[in-house]
């Protein structure tokens, strides 16, 4: 069979060299030889035919190519001639180069590609940078101060910290959607123009301006069914009459903050005032710089300015401090960057493990091959033309696996993005660019050579394989050095997989226990959900006051429902953080007469909702209402930090004092200690925590509130009834018909919601260790069945020498659990090593825990085991008269 | 070419194009000729020539051309010297000779000699 294009010029050599011999063997004829004799005379003097048939044609110029297509038709026939090797093969490598590959896809949407935005290089985040600490957060009069063009920066602009619900209420039902307020020139800084209408100019950012609106194409498509003539329209925003000036073009995100409620849909004005002197940081910054500008240039700029701010109101600015600009994309990928760095790491130790399990599948194959190898190393192949097509059959199953790799890696991306939190999943990955298939080839032809050259190489060396006796069936035991590199494969194989499983065990280990923490109240059949109250019609306390008031009756009578109340936020949502002073005839050091606590407003009956415990004192009852005295409940953890030896019942503390004259509260009486609950970071500490009623809340406070986060609600009920959201829903539009809910979750979500990310990171890497721990029980049942069968003859010998079938068991498993204990201890090196990456990613466990490794080292040991029982119970069940025989 | 005769790589080059300034031959016929010439010196398997020939008619230094042998009645590949052939032998030679002049100088005998 001919399968390169030489035609002719092949078949005149073949003529040529023929009659050269023909010759050569009549000559010897007549010079008095047998016919038989002369033929081999004539082969003697001419030399090895195929030797010199190589030779000349190495001399013609597309030599080089037809070895590779002869190689590629020899690769592709060897793997069809063994389908079991090449498809479980090609599925390891699948695996390896698919995970990796569905990684890099996602690191590559979200770390790699720039933001979406002209010169996206140019666009830098504000950070407050001290000594001791930075803050990405900025106050109205930092901002003003900073919003003057001509420091390097072409444009400024701010938004707000917290992301509003905003509710619609244009047609029949009211709608909340996720809004940003941003100041003028935001769409400037990113560079990005409405497609339709215009962009927000410095009238719409007046105080007192008439209220103006920009949709993002989403919204505009659903709600308004993409009419054009939207533009100019007036909607009722927040029980506001707003103009719509402009529609966000498609495709349109800004990822810098990421709203609970999903991503932003509508756009407002900041309308800051410009005379504030507030310092409380309820804006972030950022900025376009000039051409040819760099941060370091403009951030110095910048702190000059801050400084000159800082001499006129020294709460604005940290006399220390100093203004660092950094790239949006840093800000916007910061909180995924270590965990997909986490990821890819785990990915490469899977692709590792693959590789090695293909080179020990390659290694036992070839030792089959060995025969094969050893004649065409005596038919006058090189060494290098064996390594070279042992190496193309390697790339042939790389490139198949490579793949079938990109299969798996759209399958595992998919299912990724499904369990991935909205840090990771708002990047929405979608096809593969070019470069990440280019990626995939890449990984792929690396994974070839790696696992390709060793066994290519210890195949083909002289004593293994060119010189070998040419039947290697009759060698007794396997080679010696074959063997010793296939243990060390297997070695490095647990090693490998043990490294991961122990990440993914405390992994595991800090996912139980935040899990199974305490919250410090009761989550059963407790319900919550959010409204978003418009700030025109509930901006003042009594309003608000009259909202809860109305609402929580309405609520009660619903059937089921035991308690009832509102808060300002809920256990695992970003906390109010207020300072307070401690005044009063305490004796407290003086240093400590002051502090910074978690801040919660809560409306009477909150503790007896949520089941938190009253440990001292009496609770915030509907008795606490404006005009009575000022009341305060201190969580167990304040009370410890401020008041370790005495009660501090009775004690009086005044919140938000030095903050300006907006904010002055009234004294507070301290009137009760409850348990500590978890707050905001779920992770984090309980952190001493106040509680005021919203009836005694300042203007200023509740101004701010309804402003910037939704009222939050939590609802104790008998047990949990399907439809408790739509009955809700409308109990509370009994009391305003305008006003919609939002977030029905029960308690149990909300705590599974704010673990997600926990949640995913541990499944993640469960996943790809479990995927590693089949590879490495793959490759030792391989090497184990490999083994015994090469031993054949030699377990017959030991058999028929009186040996038991229970000592040739225990000899194979001995040999397998001596490779798993080395395995291991290499492994538990490697360990030592997760733990620096990990640190950040553990709750409750230290990166190297004794109990995580004793489970993590009992399940490869078993796995291990397990996958060596079959081979071990088959070699002990080979019948020694037929072992010898069939030699 | 075998690390055997990888000494006399161009050699075997310069004595195949020698061998043909005779006049056309064949492969076996200049095989023979070269092992008679050298007498036997060589002990190559002429087989070995025929790399050396394919790379000769690559460069255009003989031709080849089918041929029915005058005194047997089979076709055979016969190679001849081309021009560019004659003038590379010229080369060669000088070359050779350059050299076995610099080796007799090495080794101390007068070229004369040679």
């Amino acid at each position: 069979m001919r399968w390169w294009p030489l035609g002719n010029r092949d078949a005149d050599l073949e003529r040529e060299l023929r009659s050269d011999l023909e010759l050569e063997e009549e000559e010897q004829r007549e010079g008095g030889l047998s016919p038989d004799e002369a033929h081999y005379a004539a082969l003697r003097a001419f030399g090895n035919p195929t030797l010199i048939r190589e030779q000349t044609r190495a001399t013609w110029k597309s030599a080089p190519f037809e070895h590779i297509w002869q190689d590629l038709y020899y690769g592709l026939r060897q793997l069809r001639r063994s389908p079991g090797f090449a498809v479980t093969a090609i599925l390891i490598l699948a695996v390896g180069v698919g995970a990796n590959l569905a990684i890099f896809n996602i690191i590559d949407k979200v770390l790699l590609q720039p933001l979406a935005y002209p010169e996206p290089d140019r666009i830098v985040q504000f950070e407050k940078v001290t000594p001791s600490a930075s803050s990405y957060s900025a106050s109205v009069p930092l901002f003003l101060a900073w919003n003057h063009p001509n420091h390097g920066v072409q444009s400024i602009a701010a938004y707000s910290v917290l992301p509003v619900g905003l509710n619609l209420a244009q047609g029949d039902h009211p709608e909340r959607v996720p809004g940003l307020r941003v100041s003028a020139d935001f769409f400037r800084v990113l560079g990005i123009e409405p497609q339709l209408g215009r962009n927000f100019n410095a009238n719409d950012d007046r105080p007192g301006a008439p209220n103006v609106v920009l949709l993002t194409d989403s919204l505009w498509h659903r709600r308004y069914n993409g009419d054009p003539a939207i533009i100019g329209k007036t909607i009722e925003v927040d029980s506001q009459p707003s103009t719509v000036v402009g529609v966000m073009p498609r495709g349109f995100r800004f990822l810098a903050i990421q709203p609970t409620m999903g991503a932003i849909e509508l756009w407002t004005p900041l309308q800051l005032p410009s005379a504030s002197r507030d310092p409380s940081g309820t804006l972030e910054c950022i900025a376009r710089l000039q051409r040819g500008v760099t941060r370091e240039q403009a951030a110095a700029q910048i702190t000059a300015l801050s400084r000159q701010l800082a001499a006129q109101l020294p709460a604005a600015f940290p006399s220390n401090g100093s203004v660092a600009l950094l790239p949006l994309q840093q800000r916007v990928t910061e909180d995924v960057r270590p965990a997909l760095l986490l990821f890819s790491a785990a990915v490469a130790l899977v692709l590792l493990i693959a590789c090695v399990n293909v080179a020990n599948l390659l290694l036992a194959r070839l030792s089959d091959r060995a025969l094969e190898i050893t004649i065409r190393a005596s038919l006058g192949a090189s060494r290098l033309r064996l390594v070279r097509q042992l190496l193309t059959e390697n790339l042939v199953l790389a490139f198949a696996g490579g793949v079938a790799g990109v299969a798996v890696a759209w399958l595992c991306d998919r299912l990724l993005l499904m369990a991935a939190p909205v840090t990771i999943n708002r990047f929405a990955p979608g096809a593969p660019g070019l470069h990440v298939l280019l990626f995939a080839v890449a990984i792929s032809l690396c994974a070839g050579l790696l696992f390709g050259v060793l066994p290519a190489l210890r195949v083909t060396r002289g004593d293994a394989g060119g010189t070998r006796p040419a039947s290697p069936s009759r060698r007794v035991t396997a080679g010696r050095s074959r063997r010793r590199l296939s243990s060390a494969l297997i070695v490095v194989e647990t090693a490998l997989s043990l490294m991961l499983l122990a990440a993914a065990g405390l992994l595991l280990r800090s996912f139980m226990n935040l899990e199974r923490l305490n919250p410090g109240f009761n989550f059963d059949h407790l319900t919550t959900f959010e409204t978003t109250l418009p700030t025109a019609k509930y901006s003042d306390p009594a309003a608000l006051q009259r909202f809860i008031e109305a609402a929580q009756p309405q609520i009660l009578r619903m059937p089921g429902v035991q308690n009832a109340a509102s808060v300002s936020t809920l256990p695992t949502q970003a906390t109010l953080n207020f300072p307070f002073t401690i005044g009063g005839s305490s004796n407290v050091a003086p240093d400590q007469a002051s502090g910074e606590s978690d801040y919660l407003l809560v409306s009477a009956g909150y503790f007896r909702s949520m089941q938190i415990p009253i440990l001292e004192g009496r609770s915030i009852e509907s008795s606490d209402s404006a005009g009575s005295p000022g009341v305060v409940v201190i969580n167990q953890a304040m009370a410890r930090r401020y008041w370790p030896h005495e009660s501090p019942i009775g004690r009086q503390i005044v919140i938000a004092q030095n903050l300006g004259p907006d904010w002055v509260d009234r004294p507070r009486q301290i009137v009760g200690v409850v348990g500590d609950v978890t707050a905001d970071e779920i992770d984090q500490p309980r952190a001493p925590t106040m509680y005021t009623p919203f009836a005694q809340a300042s203007p200023h406070l509740v101004s701010i509130l309804v402003a910037t986060i939704p009222l939050r609600w939590v609802v104790r009920t008998s047990a949990d009834s399907p439809g408790f959201a739509s009955q809700l829903a409308s109990a509370l539009l009994d009391v305003d018909a305008h006003q919609p809910i939002a977030e029905v979750r029960t308690m149990r979500q909300v705590f599974a919601d704010a673990l997600l990310r926990w949640r995913f990171n541990m499944l993640l890497l469960g996943a790809f260790s479990a995927v590693a721990l089949i590879l490495a029980a793959v490759g030792i049942f391989g090497v184990t069945s490999c083994t015994v069968r090469q031993r054949t003859s030699e377990i017959g010998i030991r058999m028929a020498l009186g040996a038991q079938r229970s000592s040739i068991l225990w000899m194979v498993l001995r040999q397998c659990g001596l490779l798993l204990a080395g395995g291991i201890l290499v492994g538990l090196a490697g360990v030592a090593l997760d733990g620096s990456l990990l640190k950040e990613f553990l709750y409750g466990v230290r990166p190297v825990s004794a109990g995580v490794l004793t489970v993590v080292i009992a399940l490869v040991c078993g796995v291990g085991l397990l996958a060596s029982v079959t081979p071990a119970r088959r070699a002990a069940s080979i019948d020694p008269l037929r072992a010898l025989r069939t030699e | 070419m075998d690390k055997r005769n990888g000494l006399l790589q161009g050699t075997l080059d310069m004595l195949i194009l020698r061998t043909l300034l005779f006049g056309p031959a064949h492969g076996h016929q200049i095989g023979k000729h070269i092992q008679r010439t050298t007498n036997d010196f060589l002990q190559m398997q002429h087989g070995s020539l025929y790399p050396a020939l394919h790379r000769l008619e690559k460069r255009g230094w003989v031709s080849a051309k089918w041929e029915i042998a005058p005194d047997r009645n089979r076709e055979f590949k016969y190679y001849r010297l081309t021009e560019k052939g004659r003038k590379q032998l010229t080369v060669e030679e000088s070359q050779w000779n350059k050299m076995a002049e610099a080796v007799a100088r090495v080794m101390g005998t007068p070229v004369e000699e040679i």
